[in-house]
């Protein structure tokens, strides 16, 4: 039984990271049809931007977290206008420029002279798409196909990885958070209290998103925009509005979710965004659009990983087999792309998704 | 018949192209003054809704262009305006097919509307008016929208759009697919609106119950104004009610007639 409560209480922990994800996805689709895979790149961000303001500006965590959220909601809502506003070429030249800077500070470059090639280069970038964008006769803001967007997202991704390490190093860090290895005892269960802190975290994300979403007069706009655009443009919604604020929250619990990975035993690198595609199968279980899908997904896939987990490591005595060490280590996240396939195949939409509203 | 000065909405010689290449509206010109109601008849295909879009701003959505000619609206060119400016200057819109938010609930779908009023007590007041000419919406209002019948759905969209209070409302076939008891009400409803001192732009399918209400109308063609009067006028002419209102000179046609059609219309380019 204390097995049993331990694995859940670790699935919930687990699961409110898997939450604060999938949320950032689900809110971004929702308004936009986009997979914003850059989601990635604002948790790597938001891990790093808490790091450096707790660590080496010696702030208040708590106040961290605050700047960290604030700073990875404006990254995101820059992201947002520089795709969907089609600036295209600005965005071109802003990633070349940083991709630049970074590789000039790898081969040896101080960082002073690194930005200087970076400002150059960019500008150089810019006014090199501009010309031709000129030359291919696209007139006036042409629009950026669906697609493209997307495959933008993932470009990003990567660039932002690349800066952070160029920022920050490649190297493990440990963000001095007020909780770090201590625990707390509920009868035999161990309670990180890294762990607590997450659930709560991850509850006032979430329950702010939810409060925005239901009540509010932008929350209501977010909706009807994902129902019918169109109709939304026509009742004088502002669409560029609407598409800020859902990438503006998705940066907000991105930074949530990555201060909460960074957080207690964990260590951060670059590479902290791989918890992200851990999270598909809570995204896809949920349903793509159904925010409440994002939390029930997430929690279901979180616990249902910790308990694979621990009863791989430790059948149960009615078990067959004693033995499970033939399935590998880590056989608990390729549990959850299991289960997600099955679900998959008896709801198409995900356990939360939404099909249509038809009469009947 | 009011002076140019007296014109809310006033559309001079529109020409519009979907795609670059489509040329769907072909100098289109029509005014509707304040306090009128003002019916657009035309077949499927003669460009209704896209003289509609070009109003409203949302040719862009259609990547349609206004090539030709303005759109003025009390007196301002608001033909390259974001049509959420439209909106709050004081023209909304019934879109053709309802286009109610179906998975959000009745009150959500009103706020959407009520979307450009900031005013808290303006927005309560609208939403008074709303219920008092849609007494059936008021028991639904948790309902979700996508399952109450068409019916309610029409009105929920009209309550929607009346939200911002407007000052002109378009309206793109609000009979369409509707029982005739209904269109019955949906038309008292439109009166109502205009006695309360909303001019109205009806654009209809169902010219016996456009003309009945409507102060004047227009018949769009192929992308062209091709008859204009008073409803009564309309009513009376022979081509509308043969073409439109299904009515000869000799009573009922047969349908075996209606292979002439085209050929025999009177004002035919």
């Amino acid at each position: 039984m204390t097995q049993f409560l331990q694995a859940c209480f670790d699935g919930l922990a687990l699961g409110s990271q898997y939450a604060l994800i999938v949320m950032g996805f689900v809110v971004i689709y929702r308004a936009t049809g986009i997979i914003n895979f850059a989601q990635g790149g604002a948790l790597i961000l938001g891990a790093y931007m808490t790091y450096n303001v707790s660590n080496t500006w010696g702030w208040n965590f708590y106040l961290a977290i605050v700047v960290s959220a604030v700073v990875v909601a404006i990254f995101s809502i820059l992201l947002q206008r520089a795709m969907l506003q089609r600036i295209f070429r600005e965005t071109i030249g802003v990633i070349g420029g940083l991709l630049l800077w970074a590789a000039s500070v790898y081969n040896g470059a101080s960082h002073a002279v690194g930005v200087v090639v970076g400002v150059v280069a960019g500008l150089v970038i810019w006014q090199l798409a501009a010309r031709i964008e000129a030359r291919v006769g696209a007139r006036g803001p042409s629009e950026l196909p669906l697609f493209g967007a997307i495959m933008v997202t993932i470009g990003v991704l990567f660039v932002v990885r690349q800066i952070v390490a160029t920022i920050w190093g490649f190297g493990e860090l440990n963000v001095e958070d007020p909780w770090e290895l201590d625990t707390t005892m509920v009868g035999d269960v161990i309670l990180q209290n890294a762990k607590i802190a997450t659930i709560v975290l991850a509850a006032l994300g979430l329950g702010l998103f939810f409060i925005i979403d239901r009540y509010t007069r932008i929350g209501i706009a977010m909706r009807a925009t994902h129902f019918d655009h169109e109709a939304a443009i026509a009742q004088g919604i502002s669409t560029k509005l609407v598409f800020a604020t859902a990438f503006g929250l998705a940066g907000v619990v991105a930074a949530l979710a990555g201060t909460s990975a960074a957080s207690g035993a964990n260590l951060i690198t670059p590479q902290i965004d791989t918890i992200v595609f851990l999270a598909f199968p809570a995204m896809i279980l949920g349903g793509f659009d159904s925010p409440g899908g994002a939390v029930a997904g997430g929690m279901l896939v979180g616990i249902f990983q910790n308990l694979v987990k621990t009863y791989v490591a430790q059948p149960p005595g009615w078990f067959p087999t004693d033995d499970l060490t033939w399935l590998g280590a880590g056989f608990e996240r390729v549990a959850i792309f299991v289960v997600m396939i099955l679900v998959l195949l008896v709801r198409p939409y995900g356990l939360f998704g939404t099909e249509e509203v038809r009469r009947v | 018949m009011g002076e140019r000065a007296d014109a809310l909405l006033d559309v001079r010689n529109v020409e519009v192209v979907y795609n670059d290449v489509i040329l769907v509206l072909r100098g289109v010109s029509l005014r509707v003054d304040r306090g009128e109601i003002v019916a657009l008849l035309g077949a499927n295909g003669a460009g209704k809704t896209t003289l509609l879009r070009a109003i409203t701003g949302l040719l862009e959505v259609h990547r349609g262009q206004i090539t030709k000619g303005a759109v003025h609206f009390k007196g301002e060119p608001v033909d390259h305006e974001d049509p959420s400016k439209l909106v709050r200057a004081g023209v909304s819109q019934v879109m053709e097919g309802r286009r109610i938010f179906a998975e959000l609930t009745v009150d959500e779908n009103l706020k959407a509307g009520a979307y450009t009023v900031r005013d808290k007590t303006k927005a309560a007041a609208g939403y008074e008016r709303v219920m008092e000419l849609f007494p059936a919406l008021r028991p639904r209002r948790g309902d979700t929208a996508g399952y109450m019948s068409g019916g309610e759905q029409q009105m929920l969209a009209i309550g929607r759009a009346l939200m911002a209070s407007p000052q002109l409302l378009l309206l793109d076939e609000p009979s369409l697919g509707l029982a005739p008891l209904i269109v019955e009400q949906i038309s008292e409803i439109i009166t109502t609106v205009n006695e309360q001192g909303t001019s109205v732009l009806l654009v209809e399918q169902n010219a016996h119950m456009a003309l009945s209400i409507a102060d004047r109308a227009y018949v769009l063609e192929n992308g062209r104004i091709v008859k204009d009067g008073t409803g009564a006028e309309l009513l009376d002419d022979d081509d509308i009610r043969e073409f439109y209102l299904g009515v000869g000179e000799a009573g009922r046609k047969s349908f075996r007639d209606v292979k002439s059609y085209r050929r025999r219309k009177r004002w035919s380019a």
